[in-house]
């Protein structure tokens, strides 16, 4: 008999896995971003079923809506249209050499990650919310403050790279005339 | 609960995936994209040995990994505006003015 949890783990896992080949093979930009969006979700998922419901919100709330329609925006602001299609590199010899390195660093860290000795040993009952909330007020509360400052910098930064300088707008900055 | 080794294997598998992208695409934006696809493999490590020995540390990480993966979205989409705008693409054989 198999167990049902077995089963909605392996659906989530083969989404993700879908998503993220759809994510590299596309040749479309909007299409690579929409596969990655369903990976995120997938993933969102694979939290909850480690009992991690905080970090599925964290992720679904944070990655799927602000980080994806920062690189929606991304996508929409460097190309003429948006259907554009990429000139994907052909598939050389290189690249058949680069994926089936690839596919045996997969295998092999596989290996290395299902035999660990760590998976032996262990409680193998998951943090609380609760837990989580205690340690980032309480254990982390520095790195919190720090990650809140490297934020916003990070985002005073990104509006200063994006300034535009040209000379017709520093006029009208000035008060000129169009 | 799920056995977390799993979640592990779906990190590492993910993981990989990430990387051939990287490879594979001349589009900076697909790059970065795919390098969000290795952050969520990672954290999903993270995630994966949390649950495993019931401490809440990985959870953290995973939070403190997704807010600087926000910055980092931030910060490499303002440098590709900018070089969409000095040189009308953002391919990445093209940008290699400071090759030389």
């Amino acid at each position: 008999m198999v167990d049902f949890e077995t089963v909605i783990f392996v659906i989530v896992s083969g989404a993700a896995i879908v998503g993220a080949l759809g994510c590299v093979f596309s040749a479309r930009v909007a299409h690579s971003l929409l596969w990655l969006m369903f990976t995120f979700f997938a993933v969102a998922a694979a939290f909850l079923m480690a009992s991690a419901e905080m970090l599925a919100a964290i992720q679904i709330l944070v990655y799927l809506g602000s980080v994806m329609l920062v690189v929606q925006f991304g996508v929409m602001l460097t190309r003429r249209r948006i259907q554009d299609v990429e000139s994907l590199p052909t598939l050389n010899a290189i690249s058949a050499v680069s994926g089936v390195g690839v596919f045996a660093f997969i295998l092999v860290l596989l290996r290395g990650m299902m035999d660990h000795p760590m998976w032996d040993s262990g409680t193998s009952t998951a943090p609380t919310t609760l837990a989580f909330a205690d340690a980032i007020f309480n254990d982390w509360t520095m790195a919190t403050v720090i990650l809140g400052s490297l934020l916003a910098m990070a985002m005073i930064g990104a509006s200063y790279l994006v300034r535009d300088e040209r000379l017709v707008n520093l006029l009208w900055d000035m008060g000129a005339e169009e | 609960m799920i056995d977390p080794s799993w979640i592990a294997a779906l990190g590492v598998i993910l993981f990989g995936i990430g990387l051939l992208g990287t490879f594979y695409h001349k589009n900076a934006i697909v790059v970065l994209m795919c390098i969000e696809l290795m952050l969520n493999a990672a954290n999903l490590n993270f995630v994966a040995a949390a649950s495993h020995y019931g401490d809440v540390d990985g959870w953290v990480f995973t939070a403190i990994a997704i807010a600087i993966a926000a910055a980092e979205v931030a910060i490499g989409l303002a440098i590709l505006l900018s070089l969409y705008s000095t040189q009308g693409t953002i391919s990445l054989d093209a940008a290699r003015e400071l090759s030389n």
